[in-house]
């Protein structure tokens, strides 16, 4: 009974946790560039749940061959991982040359403090001295160095060559995870490989589009309605909670009672 | 549960924020030289999932993932596209609009310069150029007390027609100045904004130089909002804000709930 109770407080546990990340996400729905969280649920270790065929169970060690096996129990469910979705997000259009978006799952380099950190925010301006930086004022990389930009007309290709006048200035370090690598959020739309991630590689197709943002890849729809679903299971665990809750009452008190 | 109540309120905030932004851009459907601003928006730190105290950090990293909970959003500042807006003719002589990336240099009462593309001119009653606020243009022009006409050239030469003439004689020409990151420049209102330590010095030339853009006379430049994508932008920004509405009541349930597990 008591594992019961436990089993239910797992599941409450897990519902609140993912309503935790679905509301991250939901607020950051406006966010370009923002990838979801998706919260990865697993079911604890079963147990091979067994009746003792036996008298007296008590008296002594019992040999396998007196346990008669009954099937598989679960024990609920735990938030084992939390997973970066890289789905690209709507594209937006918005005719300006210093709004760079991927198309495909590669990031941007830039330099945050002294440390290189990656982006999907292509919304990129020139700072006073003409460095090319983003939003928040992170310098953008290409080839490994900051990037000036002299005035003129900027024409940034697929590859992410960047031409002003026709004059190549460089080529945006575009890169990708290679497989098994994983990226951890860094804040203030910034992602960094994780502790034992290898390291991110040049991009095959950078897929550079100029003129248009990288909207957040977060579904409305689909956030609602888990939003909706994570409620509903946490109602129905604490139901079940209750309801062991009221069992065990009534085992602790009323059996053995004479009346 | 605090997470996701903090993160519901970051991001009702946020898009209560970008609500109030596209509802300032479409006030100012119909000011001359408007540039419209959107919120630029980011992600907020992200803390572990785990607790793993006590443990050494290096031992943390060979084995364990950490899953990581983000709490919410904010708004970083807000990106201003100077990008043109349509000019428009209104035949007023005293208009002005700007094509290109220049500002016209007013000098404000307080003697600091302030920039401008709202190209309403008037002639104050000393003769000078000023913009519908009273602040001087800079370079000065002193129009004559007598003219009958005046026109701009897309160089920027003021040329006016005296009374009882026939032909338009050169006074005075206007500068433009432009900065490399226009973005840092500090709105003050009223159309002007103020040079700031992030937007440079302003680099002066005159209208029809390389990368200054040049003046259209009688003509103003009309903001620069994009209204289908405003109201796009609107209905974006309240969804948003619904769905963070419902995941704040979601949580709050949620822990009504919790609280009722023992009754």
């Amino acid at each position: 009974m008591l594992r019961g109770i436990y089993t239910a407080t797992a599941s409450m546990a897990v519902q609140k946790s993912r309503l935790d990340i679905l509301a991250n996400n939901a607020a950051n729905l406006t966010t370009p560039g923002y990838r979801a969280d998706v919260p990865i649920v697993e079911d604890f270790r079963r147990l091979l749940a067994g009746q003792i065929e036996r008298e007296r169970p008590y008296a002594a060690l019992v040999s396998r061959d007196q346990v008669r096996s009954l099937g598989p129990l679960g024990t609920g469910i735990f938030m084992t991982d939390v997973l970066v979705d890289l789905q690209p997000g709507p594209l937006r259009e918005t005719g300006d040359p210093f709004d760079l978006a991927l198309g495909s799952n590669s990031f941007f380099s830039v330099l945050a403090g002294n440390q290189v950190r990656y982006t999907r925010d292509g919304h990129f301006h020139r700072d006073r001295d003409g460095f090319l930086v983003t939003a928040e004022g992170n310098l953008v990389l290409a080839g490994g160095q900051p990037v000036q930009i002299p005035d003129g007309d900027m024409v940034v290709t697929l590859a992410g060559e960047i031409y002003v006048n026709g004059e190549l200035i460089g080529q945006l370090d575009v890169v990708e995870m290679p497989p098994g690598g994983r990226w951890d959020k860094a804040g203030f739309n910034l992602f960094q490989p994780s502790a034992n991630s290898p390291a991110p590689q040049p991009a095959a197709t950078p897929n550079v589009q100029q003129g248009f943002l990288e909207l957040s890849n977060v579904d409305l729809e689909f956030t609602t309605a888990h939003i909706m679903s994570s409620l509903r299971l946490f109602e129905a665990a604490q139901r079940m909670f209750q309801m062991q809750d009221e069992t065990l009452g009534r085992a602790v008190n009323e059996i053995g009672r004479f009346t | 549960m605090l997470p996701a109540i903090r993160a519901s309120v970051a991001g009702l905030l946020a898009n209560k924020q970008f609500m109030e932004v596209i509802s300032n851009n479409l006030a100012n459907l119909n000011t001359p030289g408007f540039k419209v601003s959107r919120p630029d928006f980011r992600d907020l730190l992200y803390q572990n999932l785990t607790q793993l105290d006590g443990l050494p950090p290096e031992t943390v990293a060979a084995r364990v993932i950490l899953p990581q909970l983000g709490i919410g959003t904010g708004i970083g500042g807000l990106s201003i596209d100077f990008r043109d807006g349509i000019p428009e003719p209104t035949g007023r002589p005293l208009d002005l609009a700007i094509q290109g990336p220049g500002f016209l240099q007013v000098r404000l009462p307080n003697g600091q310069v302030g920039y401008t593309r709202n190209g309403i001119l008037h002639v104050d009653t000393d003769g000078r150029l000023v913009d519908n606020r009273g602040n001087v243009i800079e370079p000065q022009v002193g129009i004559p007390a007598n003219f009958d006409d005046l026109t701009i050239d897309p160089d920027g030469t003021v040329r006016v027609r005296e009374q009882g003439s026939a032909d338009f004689r050169a006074i005075g020409r206007l500068q433009l100045a432009k900065f490399t990151n226009p973005n840092g420049l500090l709105h003050a209102g009223y159309g002007i904004f103020l040079e700031t330590e992030s937007s440079g010095a302003p680099q002066l030339g005159n209208p029809e130089d390389p990368g200054f853009g040049r003046m259209l006379s009688r003509m103003l430049e009309r903001a620069n909002v994009d209204l289908a994508q405003a109201m796009a932008d609107l209905i974006f920004a309240q969804r948003a804000y619904q769905l963070n509405a419902r995941a704040l009541q979601t949580a709050d349930q949620m822990v009504a709930m919790a609280n009722q597990l023992r009754r």
